[in-house]
């Protein structure tokens, strides 16, 4: 009987409390980890091609492949041939997107004043895989950076390699 | 001790009585609600809370630094950059999940229970790695950070909340993986 007692007091006590506790404000706290990775930055490249260099080679946000082409341009006149010579790259920092890209990847180069297209499977040297700007005029260079569309989106991540574009002027 | 002893005589006394164990029970009762009332009203009372993060952390992805500026994602998981950040596809990153959970009392359907999200203030949270650290701020979350944001529904007392953050690249970041940790904090009432 006096454990009976004695638990009963506990028990008083326990509720009291319990009832106080519950009225107070409550607050939970919880945490969680914040992540990152930074991959190593696309490096220069070079080309070979009159007034044509390539700088800087990344991928959009889209999984395309975009080769940026400063302000030289390319220029190539109606009647004109082209090399686009296959190029051949690298994934880097990605293994998700790791291949070797190939000639029939090359899908068109816009430079801002025209577009350069190339239908996939086109063999390097086709000539008309060079196309001026619509009104037939020579492609003006561009103040600013071109860009090349490489790919489908599968094709994702910062790419490393060489890449040659060879344009021969009649 | 005499005192006591007569008390804990009369609590014997009672508790072999069938009404007088009644009327004990009642009063135990009665202390837990003049307790509670004390303090709040009974049609709106959450007795504990938690949470759970059990979907996802907050990730930035991968993406190179180029010539620096920001990464955000939104709650919704949707990730935007600024500057010359380049974001790769294949490391699209996630908002933040956590789980908001109550145990509500008393039991009411026709009643929901609000409460306030704090989330961290700008410059208290870093992501570290092998480069300079980057700062974490402008944190946002689904239902928004304030007072009174979020709803436990009775019946389900569980919430989704969606944390999302900006995080600001440095130019020519050191490339590797940079990670930290933050916190929440659900309040009630």
């Amino acid at each position: 009987v006096k454990h009976l007692a004695s638990r009963t007091m506990l028990v008083v006590a326990v509720l009291l409390a319990a009832g106080l506790t519950a009225g107070n404000g409550y607050a939970a706290t919880a945490s969680s980890s914040a992540t990152a990775t930074i991959i190593g930055d696309p490096v220069s490249l070079s080309a070979s091609a009159p007034g044509l260099s390539v700088s800087t080679f990344v991928s959009d946000s889209t999984g395309d492949l975009l080769i940026r082409i400063p302000g030289n341009g390319l220029c190539a006149t109606p009647g004109g041939s082209s090399d686009i010579t296959a190029p051949s790259f690298t994934a880097i920092g990605d293994e998700s997107a790791r291949q070797t890209m190939t000639m029939s990847d090359f899908i068109s180069l816009s430079t801002g004043n025209g577009t350069l297209t190339s239908t996939a499977g086109r063999p390097s040297g086709d000539s008309t895989a060079v196309v001026c700007g619509g009104d037939g005029k020579p492609i003006k260079p561009s103040p600013t950076f071109s860009t090349v569309l490489v790919g489908p989106a599968r094709v994702s991540g910062p790419y490393a390699g060489t890449f040659t574009v060879t344009v021969v002027f009649n | 001790m005499k005192k006591l002893s007569a008390f804990k005589i009369g609590i014997e006394r009672s508790m072999n009585s069938g009404k007088a164990r009644i009327r004990i029970y009642l009063l135990l009762l009665t202390l837990f609600c003049i307790g509670f009332a004390a303090t709040q009203s009974w049609a709106n009372a959450i007795l504990f809370m938690w949470i759970t993060n059990n979907t996802a952390s907050l990730s930035f992805g991968s993406f190179a630094a180029g010539a620096g500026g920001t990464v955000t994602v939104s709650p919704a998981g949707i990730r935007t950059k600024t500057g010359g950040v380049v974001l790769v596809p294949s490391g699209a990153g996630s908002a933040a999940s956590f789980t908001v959970h109550g145990f509500t009392f008393p039991f009411n359907p026709n009643h929901t229970h609000t409460y306030s999200i704090t989330l961290p203030a700008n410059g208290t949270v870093t992501l570290t790695g092998p480069g300079p650290s980057m700062a974490v701020n402008n944190f946002v979350s689904n239902p928004p950070a304030g007072a009174s944001t979020g709803t436990l529904a009775v019946g389900t007392v569980t919430q989704t909340l969606d944390v999302g953050a900006t995080l600001t690249v440095g130019a020519g970041q050191t490339p590797g993986n940079y990670s930290g940790t933050f916190s929440i904090t659900a309040v009630y009432p």
